[in-house]
């Protein structure tokens, strides 16, 4: 076996025992020796070239042997150090063990073998202790240095060791040591955790867990937790380390991103209602430019037929009575696509449209300011019934505000000799038993939530029928009789703000006009 | 009493045709219908009316045109002139007759009724 020799470097200031001690050597041949008579010679070897352990005595004059030692210690902690003392010092030998020696030989009291064992056994000790020393000193710097909370507790509960990054969340980590870790939790989450931690304690496999921790500085911080079991000699969990990390910051920002996304989405959705609207506008648009066209088209002709039965009538004046009803009914029927007409140019007459949000409640009190005058002309009650905060409807101001100018005029006109005429407006769904019949337009249908406005009149009513059809035909007759525009025309308009307007006789007499527009947004 | 002379100038003679009919068969009016604008003042010269139913939009000339050109000729400065309109402006709405800008008109379609109570409004009886 070539293995290189170890070196031992003696510290010994009499040449004597020196001596006695090169006396065993030889038989050693793996030792090499090298001795030096005071310190500072020692230290000046020691940093010049590589020793194994140093083998000191401690038989200095003045008792000073230890003080020596610690001096040699400092200056090289690494290094195995074993003390050489007479017999009657033995205690200074203790004493310098206790303080970290390797060990101890007594002079006179060894022989080549023990000597060999010892200054072996010492050199692996303080290998062992070094990667000892290395390896906490490892995780101390990691501990320290970590923002995650690193903490043990014992089967109870209690806390063991905290790291000091703890300082931030429960104050010094060092008062820590023996409090119940479950103190600080939520008291909403506390019987879940404390379920987990023994659950973790009774099958020995960590788990992770999120809950809500109160820190020191008052504040409630979103915590997750890794938990990982030690386990004694018997295999039985002793001891839980937890890692844990504060996700405050990051819940924060994510629910901070999740408002975002959805304000995102709202937006997104405002975009496409808007962009339908323009588009309905644009329609709205071409359609009433198209129908100014064909107005103006249809004018003459009309105006043809018109004067034309005009000139009839007075030409077979004393005609039959069947004459006459044709004559009549040719009459009515070119007033009333006269008043078509007349509608159609006036709403197309509306170029610029500005569809916005609107409060249908300030829309019916605006137009009902439009025919206040008509009002008190007339001797009319009126009864105003205006919901508050309705939710706002897409629309054109002006256009709308006509329809109900009208709508208004016709019930004033109802009741020329006086009587009361009710305004209400209110949110409402729609439901099918709400004694309408026949067809709803296809924007509306049940279950719908409708913002509704209602004019009801007692005048005398124009009730010919009970069916509503012939009551709306009525109706209309009678709107386009006091040059008021056309009902179709007005319902044309309120269908392309996705509206409908639908009239009924009242059963104590009178009509009652109700004007609904889809909610905008489902709740 | 003798009859009233009314030009009546509308580029649709079906409708001229039909007003000098309704009209002429009161016995109260001559109607003599013109369907070109550009024509129309050499009609009244030639006419000389008691009032003109001037229609406002001809596709050669329009209504304003002819009632400019009546005023500078000294024979008919004075006479009546009552526009036609196929009312497209909001303001004209309605109201079957009124005045624009100083001027007599008479909304679209015309019923003879009307017609004639604005003729005798305006010729004074």
């Amino acid at each position: 076996m070539n293995a290189p020799p170890i070196k031992v470097l003696l510290i010994e200031d009499e040449p004597v025992s020196a001596g006695l001690l090169r006396e065993i050597l030889p038989a050693m041949s793996q030792f090499e020796l090298t001795r030096v008579g005071r310190l500072d010679e020692a230290l000046q070897r020691l940093g010049a070239g590589p020793f194994d352990a140093v083998l000191l005595d401690l038989s200095w004059p003045d008792k000073k042997g230890i003080a020596v030692y610690h001096e040699l210690q400092t200056a090289v902690p690494a290094m195995p150090i074993i003390v050489l003392t007479s017999p009657d010092e033995e205690t200074l030998a203790f004493q310098a063990v206790r303080e970290g020696a390797q060990d101890y030989l007594v002079k006179g009291e060894f022989d080549g073998k023990m000597f060999s064992r010892v200054i072996r056994y010492a050199m692996e000790r303080k290998r062992a202790d070094e990667e000892l020393r290395q390896s906490a000193e490892f995780f101390k710097l990691i501990s320290e240095n970590v923002t995650d909370l690193i903490a043990v507790i014992d089967r109870d509960g209690k806390r063991l060791y905290n790291s000091p990054s703890y300082e931030r969340s429960l104050g010094d980590a060092s008062n820590l040591q023996g409090t119940n870790s479950f103190q600080e939790i939520h008291p909403d989450d506390q019987e879940r955790i404390k379920r987990i931690f023994q659950e973790t304690i009774a099958r020995g496999i960590g788990q992770r867990s999120e809950y809500r921790m109160l820190w020191s500085d008052g504040t409630v911080r979103h915590i997750e937790s890794q938990g990982s079991v030690i386990k004694d000699a018997n295999g039985s969990p002793s001891k839980v380390v937890v890692v844990s990390r504060d996700m405050t910051e990051r819940i924060q920002r994510m629910e901070a991103l999740r408002k975002t996304l959805s304000e995102l989405h709202q937006a997104h959705e405002d975009l496409k209602a808007a962009q339908m609207q323009l588009v309905q506008s644009e329609k709205l648009e071409a359609v009433s430019t198209f129908a100014g066209g064909i107005a103006h088209e249809v004018k003459n002709p009309l105006q043809t037929i018109i004067l034309g039965v005009d000139f009839l009538k007075n030409t077979f004046g004393n005609a039959g009575a069947d004459v006459q009803m044709v004559l009549n009914e040719m009459d009515n029927a070119a007033r009333r696509a006269d008043a078509v007409i007349r509608g159609m140019v006036e709403f197309s007459s509306y170029n610029k449209r500005d569809v916005k949000d609107h409060d249908l409640s300030r829309i019916v009190e605006e137009s009902l300011r439009s025919v206040e005058s008509e009002i008190k002309q007339h001797g009319i009650k009126l009864i105003k019934d205006l919901a508050p905060n309705l939710p706002p409807i897409r629309l054109d101001l002006k256009t709308v505000k006509h329809v109900f100018i009208n709508l208004l005029l016709s019930a004033i006109q109802a009741m020329s000799g006086g009587g009361t005429l009710t305004v209400r407006t209110c949110l409402n769904q729609l439901s099918q038993n709400q004694g309408w019949s026949g067809r709803t337009p296809g924007q509306l249908k049940a279950g719908d939530n409708v913002i509704v406005a209602e004019v009801e009149d007692d005048g005398p009513g124009v009730i010919e029928s009970k069916l509503a059809d012939k009551s709306e035909r009525a109706f209309a007759t009678e709107m386009i009789r006091k040059g008021i525009l056309d009902l179709m025309v007005l319902k044309k308009v309120v269908e392309l703000y996705g509206g409908m307007i639908r009239i009924i006789n009242r059963k104590e007499g009178g009509v009652k006009v109700t004007v609904m527009f889809k909610t905008q947004r489902k709740e | 009493m003798s009859k009233k002379r009314i030009l009546v100038v509308d580029d649709e003679p079906s409708i001229t045709r039909l007003l000098k009919l309704n009209l002429e068969q009161t016995g109260n009016y001559e109607v003599r219908e013109e369907n070109l604008g550009a024509r129309a003042l050499e009609a009244a010269r030639e006419f000389k009316p008691d009032l003109v139913l001037l229609d406002v939009m001809m596709p050669d000339m329009d209504g304003g045109e002819v009632a400019a050109g009546l005023k500078q000729d000294p024979a008919l400065r004075k006479t009546p002139v009552v526009f036609l309109t196929a009312a497209v402006k909001k303001e004209e709405l309605g109201a079957p007759e009124g005045k624009i800008g100083g001027r007599m008109y008479i909304a679209k379609p015309l019923n003879v009724k009307g017609v004639i109570g604005v003729i005798e409004k305006m010729l004074g009886k």
